[in-house]
């Protein structure tokens, strides 16, 4: 686990990674089971009683955490560059045009959370958990302020809320963004997901862009967050015997 | 009494022996002769609808008046003075072919879910305006009740009749209560749990103290901020996606027989 002074850094602006205070929900059947590591969290049971029709009730369990924002960057403020955008096409000047946008307070209002919990409640093993080896779940260290525990983010609750409703109470450095978001990828994208940070680990910077000139096709252009570019070269492979095409980007070099 | 509340004889009714101990066909008789109204105080008369219903009269100061419909009749009870107002009954499918169509001109209901509130089909509520059928004493009062709750409904909701007929609560609306003989369920509309889903809210008590319990502190002594707003001007090329691309940039997962080395 990343050290608390390595993993929190403040950010006055909505990113993705910071922890906030907030309310969460789930759906939950009838029988209103609530798994033991959320059982801190689910502290309403709500129940409508004709919320499926026919008669049978619809419940959620609901609550107040804290959580940690999972939504990118670029997903916080992208109705607000449309809205920008457009207004640029219809002729407001970009000074005007964010104003604007900024001033329409139904933009972006959705944002996806996961809540933090205490590695006790876990199955996994606190160990496992807080050294980040348990796919589904980011450690996370105490604050320096105390306003959060040593715990861990469960990635396997995931939970859109109102940015109106949500109270931010801490942000956290890119090295630890880099952690979350690869979790995100182990647990809801690929299992897989490491070449990305093979490389970066390698070079030691941060990839910023992937390009594929279309003249080239079997170039790879990796540009770095310190501007240098590489540039990896597929060798022309032999034709696979069942496809009759080379190997791919990421199974070349296999046998 | 107003002058157009002056009653006419009831016309020839089927079920005439049922009205009971009234004998409205001497009583209208007698205002047919031209008889004052206002000299019948306390004595059963006949008008032809209920909108000439005595009820603003001032020989009725001080009378609490009731009414209720009844598959053959209508009347009108005025409980201190003893006044019962009695309509005449009109042929079935004249009072059907009201209905339907007072029904129809107040909501947007179509004639198939009158029916079914009725419980039948749209055929069978079509037999009974032609007077090819006629309907039983139940589903008659079915209908009636339907027009009474639509006419309720519309003196204090004008406009939402059909949204409160057909919401549904204990997935059922109230045209199902109706047409299972539900009536004063139907009638008390304002109550039916449709109009408004009913919702339990039980708070479930924790022997942990919460994670966020410091943060939910500061934040009640002032020293959280909401989630800002600050925004950054990005390339359009940061929202826009080519599913295209996935097969050249995603590995196929390969196919594992375990899951050995996943927690």
């Amino acid at each position: 686990m990343i050290r608390a002074d390595e993993f929190y850094e403040w950010h006055d602006e909505p990113r993705q990674g910071d922890i906030v205070l907030c309310g969460v929900a789930r759906i939950i059947a009838e029988d209103r089971h609530t798994p033991v590591q959320w059982e801190s969290i689910d502290a309403h049971f709500v129940q409508i009683d004709d919320g499926w029709d026919e008669g049978r009730p619809l419940g959620l369990a609901a609550g107040i955490a804290l959580a940690m924002v999972v939504t990118h960057d670029c997903q916080l403020d992208k109705e607000w560059n449309q809205r920008v955008r457009e207004l640029q096409r219809a002729g407001v000047s970009l000074e005007q045009a964010e104003r604007e946008a900024t001033a329409d307070t139904t933009l972006d209002r959705a944002l996806g959370v996961c809540p933090l919990v205490d590695p006790d409640d876990l199955r996994g093993g606190r160990g496992n958990l807080l050294a980040g080896k348990v796919i589904g779940y980011l450690p996370v260290p105490r604050h320096p302020e105390n306003l959060v525990d040593e715990c861990v983010v469960d990635l396997t609750y995931q939970c859109t809320v109102d940015r109106r409703d949500v109270v931010k109470v801490a942000s956290i450095s890119e090295a630890a963004r880099k952690q979350l978001r690869y979790a995100l990828i182990q647990l809801d994208a690929l299992r897989t997901a490491d070449l990305g940070f093979e490389v970066e680990a390698v070079v030691g910077r941060t990839i910023k862009g992937v390009e594929v000139p279309a003249r080239s096709p079997l170039e790879v252009r990796i540009q770095l967050d310190d501007g240098q570019v590489i540039h990896l070269i597929e060798q022309p492979g032999t034709p696979d015997d069942a496809s009759g095409r080379p190997g791919g980007f990421f199974t070349g070099g296999q046998p | 009494m107003s002058p157009q509340l002056r009653p006419r004889p009831a016309p020839h009714c089927d079920e005439f022996d049922e009205v009971g101990p009234w004998s409205i066909l001497s009583i209208a008789s007698v205002f047919e002769a031209g008889v004052s109204t206002s000299t019948r105080l306390g004595m059963p008369f006949v008008v032809r609808s209920l909108d000439d219903a005595p009820f603003d009269t001032e020989g009725m100061t001080g009378a609490r008046a009731s009414w209720a419909p009844q598959f053959w009749k209508t009347y009108v009870t005025a409980t201190e003075t003893g006044i019962s107002y009695v309509e005449p009954c009109r042929p079935i499918r004249t009072e059907v072919q009201s209905l339907r169509d007072e029904i129809a001109r107040r909501t947007r209901l179509t004639r198939q879910q009158i029916a079914r509130a009725v419980g039948v089909d749209r055929r069978s509520l079509s037999a009974w305006v032609k007077g090819e059928a006629t309907p039983s004493r139940a589903k008659f009062e079915r209908l009636q009740a339907l027009a009474d709750v639509v006419r309720d409904i519309e003196a204090i909701e004008p406009g939402g009749s059909t949204e409160v007929l057909l919401s549904r609560g204990g997935g059922h609306d109230l045209l199902d209560h109706i047409a299972a003989g539900r009536l004063e369920l139907a009638r008390n509309w304002q109550s039916f749990s449709g109009a408004m889903p009913s919702m339990t809210i039980e708070r479930r008590r924790s022997t942990k103290r919460p994670l966020h319990q410091r943060a939910l502190d500061a934040y009640l002594r002032g020293e959280l901020q909401p989630l800002g707003r600050a925004t950054t001007i990005r390339p359009d090329s940061d929202y826009e996606q080519y599913p295209s691309e996935a097969e050249r940039l995603m590995p196929d997962e390969p196919v594992r027989r375990s899951r050995r080395g996943y927690r």
